[in-house]
């Protein structure tokens, strides 16, 4: 099955430098329009929750929310649908990526609160830990670009450093698993300790609102839009890398990366950028849902559980397709939301339910299933009948 | 002065290795021998807690059936509960965590050998499924639980004094270590894990029910786990969501202490525990001890992949 996958992936070895690149011939045009119609369809229904919840106070923020979680599902994928690294400590960079929002916009409303310049008066933790003044290297992260800038940033080196050393020693399947969720535990228990700088096990709750050029984000359709824009943009991004040539090199390094390495790829290398890729995306991801959310704890977003269960987002959307990520994110958010609500008690049996029925009976997913389907479909019922020359 | 600090350290070391030996031990024949992954194990030791709670506290009987009938729809009482001690406990634990270990090897774990990750998955639901389900039944409070008279005492040793508890889990430690040596390596049935676990194909063919192998193993690894987690019930407390706190590590020690050499799980523990033993005594904080220590552990892994004993294999996965 394994060799099967990596010739359909179609590569050839790199090219030799002096060689002009014509493995790809540019695409024509029309080849790319149902990619163009995918993309404006995908648009179009991110603003059916706008038109339809546009009043509503209690469902617009959960979906924006959930559209946060998708972009952070899409740096899961990235890494394990495509790479075939099942990495359980996403949470880091994500993590990582909303303490630093975090930070801005709690200088922010202490500053508001107490007056004096965002970055100097002290915040609610601080107080209650008895801190003199704001520590010099949070200071600065009053500002909110700096903030955003740090998010991205330093998930990448995180994730690039360990993925480098990582990688090199070959280090892969379930021990890079373990190794990864080892690190979120250590990080996590870190942050729980050292409340007077990053406010403990409660985390920085009741946080400012968003501001950007001078305008601040009151309503929550405006924060829709921001959240659902980022989307957009973050999946095409994706889109574009994993139908690149770089994104058959990974699908060729999960379906078997031994048969990769020979063929010259320097599959470590891959890897470690896919892993920094990802790592920002998941920064990123995690400084809109701090924005979103306007609170920020260790549990929900560094403990070892939510790392888990986005991965088992992107397993019930179907791995290693973007907009499997994204649906089932969605869907498992919603129903998770719905089920509370309904049920209290009832949800983590469920959710531990749907862990064992994707990985036993659906193992590609919702989205994997449908394309079964349709090929079998396709199968009984030949496209173009005209062309089915029958025997003379 | 210097004596005191040095006895004390030691001691520390050596029950903190003594806990991850016997958090470890289980996986370390499940993950490190069979090669499972069982995110699980720390619901095993959790089950364990509260399988000493049923036993020991007067008041568990009485809830698990106002809890059970709540769920039905009715209302059943009983006054009826147990008041047992930890001696008890133990055994009893044991019995009850391998039979849940072996309907979830007979169940699930089965089906899915040879996708080591889709294991780490489904059992991590498992795991989720467990602690609801005993949230629901008895609560989410702690559970704090008496350690027997003979045991509640200190052993005052110059400048510091030994809670006879800690020794106490030493050598239980020590007995569920003589215990898998002996099954693995002095019994016919060890035998068979052995050749089991070497060569499937061939030991199928030699006439072994591999599949009953596999099962008992891990019922009897998931006893092993029943036992620390009632434990460690006496030692801390219990509650639903214990088990994640513990896997983490137990995983990191069997990594560290090298996957197949059966008592590198007991150098790892040593070595862990020893180191977390001198870190808290620079630090002084305890939970930054535990960071600094896992932080070493990773790169350690990071730079040793195979571990302290390494099985002579290329590619860690």
């Amino acid at each position: 099955m394994t060799e099967k996958h990596a010739t359909a992936t179609g590569l050839v070895p790199p090219a030799a430098k002096s060689a002009p690149p014509s493995v790809h011939a540019p695409a024509p045009l029309l080849a790319k329009l149902p990619t163009v119609l995918g993309l404006l369809l995908f648009v179009a229904a991110l603003a059916v929750p706008v038109l339809l919840f546009a009043d509503d106070r209690y469902w617009l923020p959960i979906i924006t929310r959930s559209l946060a979680i998708a972009i952070f599902a899409l740096s899961v994928d990235l890494v394990w649908g495509y790479t075939g690294l099942l990495s359980l400590g996403q949470g880091l960079y994500f993590g990582l990526g909303a303490y630093m929002v975090a930070y801005a916009l709690n200088l922010q409303k202490a500053a508001q609160e107490r007056g004096g310049a965002p970055g100097t008066a002290l915040t609610d933790f601080m107080i209650a830990c008895r801190v003199e003044e704001v520590p010099a290297w949070m200071a600065p992260l009053a500002n909110i670009w700096l903030a955003v800038a740090l998010a991205i940033l330093l998930p990448t080196i995180v994730a690039t450093l360990f993925g480098y050393v990582a990688f090199r020693v070959r280090i892969k399947g379930v021990f890079f698993s373990l190794i990864t969720q080892a690190m979120t535990l250590a990080v996590f228990t870190f942050v729980v300790n050292q409340q007077p700088y990053t406010g403990g096990i409660v985390g920085m709750p009741g946080l400012a609102r968003l501001e950007l050029f001078g305008h601040r984000f009151n309503s929550q359709v405006e924060m829709y839009w921001l959240i659902a824009g980022s989307l957009v943009v973050c999946f095409a991004l994706c889109l574009g890398l994993v139908r690149s040539k770089f994104g058959k090199v990974l699908t060729a390094i999960r379906d078997n990366e031994t048969r990769t390495l020979a063929l010259g790829y320097d599959t470590a290398m891959y890897k470690t950028f896919v892993f920094a890729a990802a790592g920002a995306l998941a920064g990123f991801a995690g400084a809109l849902y701090t924005a979103v959310q306007r609170t920020v704890g260790p549990e929900e977003v560094l403990g070892i559980g939510f790392s888990i269960e986005i991965v088992i987002l992107v397993a019930v959307g179907g791995r290693g397709t973007l907009i499997g990520a994204v649906i089932g994110t969605l869907l498992v958010m919603l129903g998770k939301t719905y089920i509370n609500n309904e049920l209290k008690q009832a949800w983590p049996i469920i959710l531990g339910g749907l862990f064992i029925l994707v990985v036993v009976f659906l193992p590609e997913g919702i989205v994997g299933f449908l394309r079964h389907a349709l090929v079998r479909l396709r199968k009984l019922w030949p496209r173009n009948r005209s062309l089915v020359v029958s025997p003379r | 002065m210097i004596g005191t600090n040095l006895a004390e350290t030691l001691f520390n070391s050596l029950s903190f290795s003594s806990i991850l030996i016997l958090t470890a031990l289980g996986l370390a024949i499940t993950f490190g021998v069979m090669r499972v992954i069982n995110m699980a194990h720390g619901e095993m030791l959790m089950l364990g807690a509260y399988t000493a709670y049923v036993i020991e506290d007067r008041h568990a009987l009485p809830t698990l059936v106002r809890s059970l009938g709540q769920l039905f729809g009715q209302d059943w009482q009983t006054s009826f509960g147990l008041e047992l001690n930890l001696f008890v406990a133990i055994p009893a634990a044991f019995l009850f965590v391998s039979a849940v270990g072996y309907l979830l090897e007979v169940s699930l774990i089965r089906h899915l050998y040879g996708r080591p990750l889709d294991t780490l998955l489904a059992t991590w639901g498992v795991s989720l499924i467990l602690q609801q389900v005993v949230k629901l039944l008895f609560g989410a409070d702690l559970k704090a639980m008496h350690i027997p008279e003979v045991l509640d005492n200190a052993i005052p040793l110059g400048g510091f004094s030994i809670p006879l508890y800690r020794v106490f889990i030493v050598g239980v430690t020590a007995l569920c270590l003589l215990a898998v040596y002996l099954w693995f390596y002095k019994t016919s049935f060890g035998l068979q894990i052995r050749a089991v676990t070497q060569n499937r194909q061939m030991a199928a063919a030699l006439g072994i029910s591999t599949r009953r192998v596999d099962a008992l193993t891990f019922a009897f690894a998931s006893g092993l786990a029943g036992v620390a987690g009632c434990i460690f019930a006496h030692l801390y407390t219990a509650k639903y969501n214990m088990g994640p706190d513990y896997v983490v590590e137990a995983f990191m020690t069997v990594i560290t202490g090298g996957m197949g050499a059966l008592f590198g799980s007991v150098a790892g523990g040593l070595v862990i525990g020893t180191g977390e033993g001198i870190v808290e005594k620079i630090l002084v904080n305890a939970t930054m001890a535990k960071v600094v220590v896992l932080l070493l552990v990773i790169v350690f892994i990071l730079f040793r992949p195979a571990g302290i004993f390494a099985p002579k294999e290329r590619a860690y996965d």
